[in-house]
């Protein structure tokens, strides 16, 4: 590449990706009020778009002495070992120091046979 | 929004979370689309970075670089686990809703196909307009290394684009 060539290339880059970008127009006030409710409120766990697992509950159990943590469909562990004293940990503590795994199997919700009708 | 001042002007001073984040967050969500390709994905990348520095606020002295790097770690972490899975989603970058010129979609092709760590200092160098030696710093890269991602990188948009 020749010195002309590369800096119009670089040019043309430049701009492509500034055009690109500008494609985006984020919404600040969702992402805002997102961040503040998950401050105030406790841990809302979003689904990720590219987790492959659906997002857990609230249903959080923990035996004492145990650094793990249970959710509905999730092993939640944490990396501090004062979790378990009975002291639920604040809001901002889950979202720093606990990782999803999704589960490890796809399992089919469990359905009843349907029913018989009684023979008139 | 552009990025085009150096990386230390963002001593925090004065200035609340607040209007960092309102000023700042539509820099990072392009940011975060820049290096994964996706909107959604972008946006949510973004908002962890948000939040990390909303978290941390008394203690960082440099926001603006904390969060670009948030982004990028973010950015890493959805490649790795996108790595992981089966679905392929790059193909879909070529068409997907994006408004744009032929080069600006041809970029944005390109920039799906290239290496993680050699897509990163591009949007670096010629989005967020960091200086080599910046990059160095940030991406904790040699600056040779940064220079060779770049002529690497150009002269493949060169193939592209020409």
């Amino acid at each position: 590449m020749t010195n002309q060539s590369f800096e119009d290339t670089e040019r043309r880059f430049r701009a492509a990706l500034r055009e690109l970008a500008e494609t985006r127009q984020p919404d600040p006030e969702r992402h805002w009020r997102r961040i503040t409710r998950e401050a105030s409120d406790g841990p809302t766990v979003r689904r990720r778009h590219d987790a492959g697992c659906s997002p857990p509950r609230r249903s959080w159990s923990c035996s004492p002495g145990s650094q793990q943590w249970r959710l509905s469909n999730a092993t939640v562990t944490t990396r501090r070992a004062t979790w378990h004293q009975y002291r639920p940990p604040t809001p901002c503590q889950i979202r720093m120091t606990i990782r999803y795994r999704p589960p490890l199997r796809q399992t089919r919700p469990t359905r009843s046979p349907p029913r018989r009708q009684p023979r008139s | 929004m552009m990025m085009d001042e150096p990386a230390v002007v963002d001593e925090r001073s004065d200035v609340s979370f607040d209007a960092f984040f309102l000023e700042r967050f539509a820099e990072l969500s392009r940011l975060a689309f820049l290096l994964t390709g996706s909107s959604a994905v972008g946006d949510e990348i973004a908002q962890d970075a948000c939040e990390e520095v909303f978290r941390r606020w008394e203690d960082i002295t440099h926001p603006r670089a904390y969060a670009r790097m948030a982004v990028v770690n973010g950015a890493r972490a959805w490649g790795r686990r996108r790595a992981r899975r089966v679905t392929k989603t790059v193909e879909s970058n070529r068409t997907s809703g994006v408004d744009a010129d032929a080069d600006a979609i041809t970029v944005r092709a390109v920039l799906a196909e290239l290496p993680q760590a050699e897509r990163e200092v591009l949007v670096f160098r010629y989005y967020a307009d960091l200086k080599v030696d910046d990059i160095a710093d940030e991406l904790g890269i040699p600056a040779g290394t940064v220079k060779s991602h770049i002529h690497r990188g150009l002269a493949r948009m060169h193939k592209e684009l020409s």
